[in-house]
């Protein structure tokens, strides 16, 4: 599985004279849940809108499956932004419609299943569900797609501990190791017990890659605590 | 697939459109019922009926044409620029695709706005004298047969094209004022100014084009007079065309192009 999945050389992308992503290179390979980390304003979410193509680079290239940005890279690749992208006006089966309309890879019944399991009535529009509902659906309808990448932004941002329990559940469930899953965060002690990587993300740079076992062996500490030392102000 | 996506915005659009149609109808059947010979007009409750029908279905075509539009140009901003745009430009379109598909359903909704209001009139003057329609299509025919038939179709052709290319150039001038505005801070506030500058450049380069053809002016009208006035018409008609078909292009590519490179999305 070390086949590589996400190429990224020399990305760069400048918001007016502000750098938000400077140099930006990686690759990421097939198989693995990668923790996605940094403070407030690294670029965390600039990285993951850059794979969605929501931004243009300023400079660099970035493939996904060897295919640059594009409607190609769309259709492999699961996206979960930081905002609630539900049409408020639609149901939760309408949105389960839209999904499966428009993503070939999206499973249905896995979909039911997930929605079953976490008591969601599928009946209620979107704008009629709590706030931390809206996050579970749009969890749901991102993880019930077979994609080859899921990109997280911030997935327990902002929901109480019992829901990040069951927001990270679902995550590690609906994992298939053909595919690869990038969680972008700063609650790391959440996060860690699932992650087999992690990307360090500092003032646009990376700082660090490595598997969370190496960094466990060779710096004996968490990657909590570690990021907490890097990040210290 | 992307005639699914045509299926979706046909659906979130009419679906507030319907009942506004449906209440039209229903405003145009009841004015008409008032009008019947059944009811005694001299009747001062009729007579408040009737007027109160005529009213509101007055205000109602009014209405529905101003929130049909506003339907459009809601839905572009909210399923494109809002949290909702984070699901629409990850779905496997292009920019340009999704801006063509609200253009083409905003187009259909227009006209189909605009049947509905002729439906309802129809519906009012039916086997009354309201409205002469066999005095207008008669007039209308004698019209086209008066003068030659290259004519008559190139009339007819520019007319029916002209409804729906205007209708393109005023969608597409709030679709640009709308990408130029979410670059701005207040995306609201960015996407009036932005109109209000397209119009005032617009109001520029019309005089800067007017101001140099004033210097021609008797040539100008000794060129207008040698017309018939169907030949007026006709190159009106052509010219009105042919700009709104350029101010179309050029408000779609610029759209096209913030949407595609410089999206910002809230």
């Amino acid at each position: 599985m070390n086949e590589i999945l996400i190429e990224s050389r020399g990305l760069c992308k400048n918001f007016g004279a502000l750098p938000a992503l400077q140099n930006v290179t990686f690759t990421l390979p097939k198989g693995r849940i990668v923790g996605l980390l940094g403070p407030n304003g690294s670029g965390k979410t600039t990285l993951l809108k850059l794979m969605n193509g929501l931004l243009t680079p300023t400079a660099g290239t970035l493939t996904i499956g060897g295919h640059p940005i594009g409607v190609e890279t769309k259709k492999i690749v699961s996206y979960l932004p930081d905002r609630n992208f539900l049409s408020p006006w639609m149901t939760v089966e309408q949105m389960c419609t839209y999904f499966a309309d428009f993503f070939g890879d999206f499973d249905r019944a896995r979909a039911d299943e997930m929605l079953a399991q976490l008591q969601i009535d599928k009946t209620r529009k979107c704008k009629t569900l709590s706030k931390g509902t809206q996050e579970k659906v749009a969890l749901i309808l991102a993880m019930s797609r077979n994609a080859q990448l899921y990109l997280l932004d911030e997935p327990i941002a902002g929901v109480d501990p019992a829901a990040r329990d069951s927001i990270l559940r679902t995550i590690v469930g609906s994992y298939r190791e053909d595919a690869t899953i990038l969680i972008s965060t700063h609650l790391i002690a959440d996060v860690e017990p699932v992650l087999s990587d992690v990307l360090f993300l500092q003032y646009g740079h990376i700082v660090l890659q490595d598997t969370v076992d190496a960094i466990r062996e060779r710096e004996k500490k968490s990657v909590d605590a570690l990021f907490r030392e890097v990040f210290r102000c | 697939m992307l005639k699914k996506l045509y299926r979706h915005e046909f659906h979130a659009l009419f679906r507030s459109l319907w009942p506004l149609y449906a209440g039209l109808l229903v405003l145009a059947l009841l004015s008409r019922l008032m009008d019947m010979s059944f009811f005694d007009r001299r009747q001062l409750v009729v007579q408040i009926l009737y007027n109160s029908f005529m009213s509101l279905y007055v205000l109602g075509i009014i209405a529905m044409l101003i929130i049909s539009f506003a339907v459009v140009i809601v839905r572009f901003y909210r399923h494109l620029l809002t949290g909702e745009g984070y699901l629409s430009f990850t779905l496997p379109f292009t920019a340009g695709q999704h801006i063509t598909c609200k253009l083409v359903c905003g187009v259909v909704a227009g006209l189909v706005s605009f049947a509905f209001t002729v439906l309802s009139l129809l519906i009012l003057s039916l086997g009354t004298g309201f409205i002469d329609w066999h005095g207008f299509f008669a007039g209308l025919w004698q019209l086209l047969g008066s003068i030659p038939a290259w004519q008559a179709i190139l009339l007819v052709v520019e007319v029916v094209l002209l409804i729906p290319v205007a209708l393109c150039q005023s969608l597409l001038m709030f679709y640009v004022s709308m990408a130029i505005g979410q670059q701005c801070k207040n995306r609201i506030g960015g996407a009036v100014l932005a109109y209000l500058a397209i119009e005032a450049a617009l109001q520029v380069l019309a005089f800067a084009v007017i101001m140099p053809l004033s210097t021609q002016i008797m040539p100008l009208i000794d060129w207008l007079s040698r017309m018939t006035g169907i030949e007026a018409a006709l190159t009106g008609l052509s010219t009105a065309l042919g700009i709104s078909l350029i101010l179309s292009a050029i408000y779609y590519l610029v759209t096209r192009h913030l949407l595609t490179h410089k999206l910002n999305l809230e």
